[in-house]
């Protein structure tokens, strides 16, 4: 049987997008603009000439929205991406794909599910259509939901098997509780079992409102033309998306995690005031190296030299509440005196002595370098994106010396809360430390 | 057109016949008759509900029984012509639509 199949659905639009052009090098930094329904959308143009493009639809649903019925759902929901729909079969999309050299890809984090395309330039309208006609039309089919399941199942095993997802997981659970606390995994005792539980925890949070579109290496007034061809325009309001409560971080919190391995990790974390801070604290006592095969000379690498462990500090930072936090892992015999260690580390390195303007200069040129390193990338890009777009105001806020002086003082003067996956004998304890 | 005056010539005697052909006395509905030893309604059994399944499956036994036993269902029992839809025709053509694209991917023509 042979068959013509023409695979550019909406060639005007192709057509007048390819003589548009892409590359706008006048204005290089993202833009945030909204379609007339209220679908968000915001892209970052090329700097230089790409062949390469992405667009993503960003549904404002992750795991932080789960309740206790649909603990779970927020993974199952990521693994429907791409599978049937009104449309277009799964096989249809993945076939189309691979005729035009695309990928296809989804992930989950606490906030948002993320379904993503990377493709060539003149193929954007034509993927952008099928992601569209996607996120408002997969069936939920009850059939496929044993294949999904056990997909689900292999990942949240996977992760279960890596001690340091597993603790940063339980560090969640015990600064949030619920909302941010929630897995990302679903766990064998998630309540979901069929399509339909998972559709309805898509339904109940999908609008208009908490719907956008990223994309890279095309202009954001371009993507906005292109989403109101499709069926996103067509999008109403979500009353029941309603602006969330301000995640509470709860101080002081612990969990302890037995599990039969030869080290220890142990994970620590303070509140930060926002999102720069955090990340400049962090940057400031050490995250990881950049020398190889060194610790490099920040404080706790200087310290993880001396213990022979492996200490490092990161930053998380959601929509409402950011945290500094640091990671220690050492043999089981010696956790308790390296979280001591690093506690006092932390103490005295961030005492008004030691936050001098050099201190900052080296903090503050460490996390522009991060930056710098994650735009250059389409998933550091989509990534930068997806967690600004659904925050009200898109600006950073400015730190300078005093401010970061005085954050660094205030933030580690707050009690800690902390989570560890290894000999719970051992580990120290909050009261302990 | 020439189908919908074959189906308004034929549409009166449907009824009749599917009585006459008596598969409802032995307590069946029209789509358990359907061949099942296919690829195609393989796939489309397994996307049967659970539930859908469990009373098919209950139906074919029941039949079984009936037929061995020389009887039939007793006419209160029996499926009523709005008992007797089709549950499993439309999955058979929605997998013979996939098998068929599937076909024309692996034999198709690139146009661009």
């Amino acid at each position: 049987m042979s068959q013509v199949l023409r695979l550019t659905r909406n060639k005007q639009a192709a057509a007048s997008f390819a003589k548009r052009g892409f590359v706008s090098a006048a204005s290089p930094s993202s833009a945030f603009t909204t379609t007339k329904n209220g679908v968000r959308v915001a892209a970052i143009p090329d700097s230089v000439a790409n062949q390469l493009a992405s667009v993503s639809v960003v549904l404002n649903n992750g795991s932080r929205f789960e309740t206790a019925t649909s603990a779970g759902a927020a993974h199952y929901l990521k693994d429907f991406a791409f599978r049937n729909s009104k449309k277009r079969t799964a096989f249809r999309k993945i076939r189309e794909a691979e005729l035009q050299g695309a990928m296809l890809s989804s992930e989950v984090t606490r906030e948002n599910i993320i379904y993503t395309i990377e493709c060539l330039k003149q193929d954007v309208p034509y993927f952008l259509d099928q992601l569209a006609e996607m996120t408002t039309s997969t069936l939920f089919n009850e059939w496929e939901f044993d294949e999904i399941q056990g997909h689900v199942q292999l990942e949240a095993d996977i992760a279960r098997a890596n001690p340091h997802t597993l603790v940063l997981e339980n560090l969640h659970k015990a600064a949030f509780r619920s909302g941010l606390g929630n897995s990302l995994f679903a766990s064998h005792t998630s309540p979901i079992s069929s399509s339909s539980e998972v559709e309805e925890y898509f339904n109940a949070r999908f609008g208009s409102n908490s719907v956008a579109v990223i994309g890279t290496g095309i202009s954001s007034s371009d993507l906005a033309s292109l989403v109101e061809q499709t069926q996103l325009s067509s999008l109403s309001n979500n009353a029941a998306v309603s602006q969330l409560s301000k995640s509470k971080f709860y101080q002081g919190a612990e969990i302890h995690v037995d599990a039969s391995a030869e080290h220890t990790h142990y994970a620590i974390a303070f509140q930060a005031p926002n999102p720069s801070t955090a990340s400049l604290l962090a940057e400031y006592l050490g995250t990881n190296s950049h020398v190889k095969w060194c610790n490099g000379i920040s404080p706790l690498g200087s310290l993880s030299t001396k213990l022979n462990a492996n200490i490092s500090a990161f930053s998380q930072s959601y929509s409402d509440v950011s945290f500094v936090g640091v990671n220690v892992v050492a043999s089981s015999e010696n956790i308790a005196s390296a979280v001591s260690a690093t506690i006092n580390q932390i103490k005295s390195s961030t005492n008004a002595s030691q936050l001098n303007a050099a201190a900052f200069e080296r903090a503050s040129s460490s996390s522009a370098m991060k930056a710098a390193i994650a735009s250059e990338t389409i998933s550091g890009q989509r990534s930068t994106l997806s967690n600004a777009i659904f925050s009200s105001e898109h600006k950073s806020d400015a730190v300078d010396a005093n401010i970061f002086a005085s954050a660094a003082a205030s933030v580690f003067a707050q009690k800690p809360t902390v989570a560890s996956v290894g000999n719970t004998l051992s580990v120290p304890y909050l009261d302990t430390l | 057109m020439a189908s919908k005056i074959f189906r308004a010539v034929l549409r009166p005697f449907s009824e009749p016949w599917a009585r006459a052909s008596g598969y409802r006395k032995y307590g069946l509905i029209y789509d358990d008759l359907i061949i099942e030893e296919s690829p195609v309604a393989q796939e489309a059994l397994r996307r049967l509900p659970r539930e859908v399944m469990d009373q098919r499956i209950f139906r074919l036994k029941q039949a079984f029984q009936l037929s061995l036993s020389f009887e039939y269902l007793p006419s209160n029992l029996q499926p009523t012509p709005e008992q007797d839809k089709a549950y499993f025709l439309p999955l058979i053509k929605q997998v013979q639509a996939e098998t068929n694209e599937r076909e024309a991917f692996d034999s198709l023509q690139f146009v661009k």
